[in-house]
């Protein structure tokens, strides 16, 4: 039967057959090869409900006087203007944790929050997330505050934290760690320093002890399993 | 053979990663949430707020928030760096209440208190106890910190621990310290009312100290 279509039977004859074959080998080969090099398909990360609890949302500043029979203390608080540091230390472990692959973090909302803060305290019955919660498991990141020892030459910023990482299906706590990160090479300030002009140098250090601590909640993470 | 090679290399260029060429990263975060950035003009978000493939080079970066006074600045992207940034936002100036206002207050000494009236002025804070016998006056430009406290303790280990509400308006002033808290005295003053009244009168030191370093910093002049 004659080809309908002369001019093109007469490119694709036999001749150029050859060429055709190694074409499409190729071809297949160049679509298919990105494809076979992907790993075989992992299970599914665990989702892990995060929840954050500042106890103390003012910063705490501990003056300390060693005397030869007594000492002499003062605990001050400076409240924080405009400084929603519960939301920044949220954002920054949240931005921290992001790194781990392991799993799927996700920041509790204020809706969850109120689920979630009977799991604080350990004296509270567990398990009382309720099923439209997608999450396989809690990871309690309970912040004790932020403050400042200072006496004569020795002035140590730095945050407390315990972190606990619960099991959502059996309420099991798997691992529980404290956390205390001091500011590196923090050398001191004046309390004027510290809180002229808006609280300016204070809440700059904060930020940078806020990001320190998400650091090393993010290792301590790292060293336990999920 | 020319069309063989000149798929495979166009599958292989596109096989490779994507790599941004010149491109950086930009994190803001601000003092308080939900600011809004801008960008050379164009709103990205609020903070705090990561700003993928931003090209490298200067940029100018704009943050606004109704209350509050624009902060703008230029800011320098590396490619394949990640810049930090984290803005303290300046409030816009409210107006002060009428100067000077008094309170009923108490004053702390080493062992008891007193009782007496506190008047904020313009320009200092004044105390006259109520037997005319404990009587001062601590300008702004003489204080040194402003903060909340029940005062200084004596012992071997730390002072008594309590919430920031039941705490005194603390002045730490050249030479020494001082303790008030704005009472009635009435036995049937609610806790609550002094609370709110002590916390009234921190803001309002607070603010006018701040004032007073503003303009010491903007005359130059030294503490």
């Amino acid at each position: 039967m004659a080809s309908r279509f002369p001019s093109l039977s007469a490119k694709c004859g036999s001749d150029r057959r050859p060429f055709r074959t190694v074409f499409c080998i190729v071809l297949v080969m160049a679509v298919c090869a990105p494809l076979l090099a992907q790993q075989p398909t992992a299970p599914a990360a665990p989702q892990v409900l995060v929840a954050v609890k500042l106890r103390d949302p003012n910063f705490r500043i501990l003056h300390i006087k060693f005397r030869a029979f007594y000492n002499k203390f003062e605990n001050n608080v400076v409240p924080l203007t405009d400084y929603d540091l519960a939301a920044s230390a949220s954002d920054e472990i949240m931005n921290a944790l992001s790194g781990d692959a392991r799993a799927r973090w996700r920041l509790a909302t204020t809706d969850e929050k109120m689920y979630t803060e009977s799991y604080f305290d350990e004296k509270t019955a567990q398990g009382n997330l309720p099923a439209s919660i997608a999450a396989d498991r809690l990871l309690l990141v309970d912040i004790g505050g932020f403050s400042l020892s200072t006496h004569s030459t020795a002035h140590r910023m730095f945050a407390v934290g315990a972190l606990k990482m619960i099991d959502r299906p059996s309420g099991r706590i798997l691992w529980k760690k404290g956390v205390v990160h001091k500011l590196e090479g923090y050398k001191g300030h004046t309390d004027e320093e510290l809180l002229a002009d808006n609280q300016k140098m204070l809440k700059e250090l904060l930020n940078k002890l806020i990001e320190e601590f998400s650091v090393e909640i993010k290792k301590k993470v790292a060293e336990n399993p999920i | 053979m020319r069309v063989i090679v000149g798929v495979m290399a166009c599958l292989l260029l596109a096989s490779l990663p994507c790599a941004a060429q010149g491109q950086g990263t930009l994190r803001v975060k601000s003092d308080i949430t939900a600011v809004e950035v801008f960008l050379d003009g164009v709103s990205r978000g609020t903070t705090p707020v990561t700003i993928p493939q931003v090209p490298a080079g200067t940029h100018r970066l704009t943050l606004a928030k109704g209350g509050y006074k624009d902060h703008v600045q230029q800011v320098e992207i590396g490619a394949g760096t990640t810049a930090k940034l984290f803005i303290v936002m300046k409030k816009e100036e409210e107006p002060l209440p009428p100067l000077p206002v008094k309170y009923p207050g108490l004053h702390r000494h080493a062992l008891s208190f007193c009782a007496g009236e506190i008047t904020v002025t313009s320009e200092a804070l004044e105390y006259r106890g109520k037997d005319g016998k404990d009587v001062f006056r601590i300008p702004y430009t003489k204080m040194h910190a402003v903060s909340r406290s029940i005062g200084a303790s004596t012992g071997m280990f730390g002072g008594p621990l309590t919430t920031v509400d039941l705490m005194g308006l603390r002045i730490d002033a050249e030479g020494r310290s001082y303790t008030f808290w704005v009472s009635t005295e009435d036995p049937s003053e609610a806790d609550y009312e002094m609370q709110a009244r002590t916390k009234q009168l921190y803001e309002l030191v607070n603010r006018l100290w701040n004032q007073a370093l503003a303009e010491r910093k903007a005359s130059g002049k030294k503490s």
